[in-house]
């Protein structure tokens, strides 16, 4: 019985598969049923004044009622093959990282066990030792790949799940500045950052935030190819939120793609000019964080100059 | 005696890659490679840990850790599950069923494995 009540619980049905009511097949299929009834009668009580012999009176019904079905029908069959590419879409970003993880946990682990030999009795020649790190730092990069792919595939299918707390966001970036220091070096950019002397706490998910300061850290470095100077800072905003930008010297963005920055997969001209590697998934994932997050996140750019993106989230005052 | 590991992962480059490091650390560490091997090997053997993968074939991941916790002499032994599905509903599954850790395979370097391995069983391999 409690079965029965489940399947007939259209609008929770359409809640799960993250449909609104007016495009999800089931509850459509109600509304069809309804509608089709309503046509009957109307269709009855016309005919039945109008037409006098009783058996055209109920072919017009049927009539009525069947063309309505037909035509119903192949409406909803049009939204159900539409839900369900867009759940198989979802469904195939989810399998396929999952798929290429396991590979890559393996090279991981085969890398860190060669790289416990490094102290062993057998020395690691110099050009053997350098792959090794060629090849330990382009797994990381990939499982970080395929990490933003199971992100978006989460956002998509409104599966985020948000550990929100009390986030010391200068502590945080203050790690992830640190962190950064040598990978900009070798881009010739110096990274600076001041922490401020008072600053309120943010509310915040750590891991995401964490997720959100590296990319804008790594995108400012990388699209700085003539290096020079990336400077980050903290500051509150009108006392609701803590608001932090990074500003670089870099390429900037042409004014014409500015408006598509934050989409998935989009990537500048400029961008794929200098560096061919990105995925263009970043700043779309940071951008669904920090609305998810009750914040804001944007930018000022103009090329040949350089970008300032910044992000804001509100304080906690608990 | 060393402590007994019993690593349940049906992936050969995984066991071997994992499972000999826990060796070079001095664990006991055997090896199944599906659920069904996984759960007749934890009766016979008794392990101080079990290491579950969760995509394995025939018997789910998660089905191993319902059947050992319907076992009365399975229920003691500390599960960790180490696999690279990341969903939130099998986190909780997981976690429900008694697992004492959830770690992403690719999260995850061998050391910090270790660590993890150290903390549920309280100390080294003796």
């Amino acid at each position: 019985m409690a079965n029965v009540l489940k399947g007939l619980n259209v609008v929770g049905e359409c809640r799960d598969a993250n449909l609104g009511l007016w495009s999800c097949p089931p509850f459509l299929f109600v509304v069809l049923g309804a509608v089709n009834i309503l046509a009957m009668v109307i269709s009855y009580l016309f005919s039945s004044r109008f037409v006098e012999e009783p058996e055209i009176a109920a072919l017009i019904v049927i009539g009525v009622s069947l063309l309505i079905f037909v035509v119903g029908n192949f409406i909803i069959h049009g939204f159900a093959n539409i839900a369900e590419a867009n759940r198989m879409k979802s469904e195939f970003i989810s399998i396929v990282s999952h798929q290429l993880r396991s590979p890559l946990s393996v090279f991981k682990w085969t890398l860190d066990a060669i790289d416990r030999e490094r102290g062993g009795p057998a020395p690691i020649p110099a050009a053997v030792d350098a792959s090794i790190k060629l090849l330990e730092e382009n797994t990381e990069k990939m499982i970080g790949l395929v990490n933003m792919l199971l992100e978006v595939s989460r956002i998509e299918a409104k599966r985020l799940v948000l550990n929100v707390e009390r986030v010391d966001l200068a502590g945080l970036t203050g790690e992830a500045v640190r962190s950064s220091v040598p990978y900009a070096a070798a881009a010739r950019v110096t990274l600076e950052f001041v922490p401020p002397q008072r600053l309120p706490s943010a509310r915040g998910d750590r891991e995401k935030v964490k997720i959100i300061v590296q990319n804008l850290i790594d995108n400012a470095v990388r699209y700085s190819p003539n290096g020079g100077a990336a400077v980050v800072t903290l500051v509150p905003r009108d006392s609701k939120f803590v608001e932090w930008r990074i500003q670089d010297h870099g390429l900037g963005i042409p004014a014409a793609d500015q408006r598509f920055i934050f989409q998935k997969f989009f990537r500048s001209g400029q961008a794929m000019r200098h560096h061919t590697v990105g995925s263009g998934l970043g700043l779309y994932i940071a951008r669904s964080f920090i609305e998810a997050l009750g914040g804001e996140i944007g930018f000022t750019s103009q090329e040949g100059k350089g970008s300032t993106f910044w992000f804001r989230l509100p304080t906690d005052n608990a | 005696m060393a402590k007994k590991i019993l690593f349940i992962e049906d992936d050969p480059a995984l066991q071997k890659a994992l499972g000999n490091f826990l060796r070079e650390q001095g664990y006991d560490v055997h090896a199944a490679a599906d659920g069904a091997e996984g759960l007749a090997m934890a009766a016979r053997e008794l392990p101080d840990l079990i290491l579950l993968d969760l995509i394995l074939p025939g018997m789910h991941g998660l089905e191993v850790l319902k059947a050992m916790r319907r076992d009365e002499t399975l229920q003691a032994v500390p599960v960790m599950v180490l696999t690279n599905v990341e969903s939130n509903e099998s986190i909780e599954q997981a976690i429900e069923l008694g697992a004492r850790a959830y770690l992403v395979k690719t999260s995850y370097s061998l050391d910090e494995v270790l660590s993890k391995i150290q903390g549920v069983l309280g100390g080294g391999p003796e």
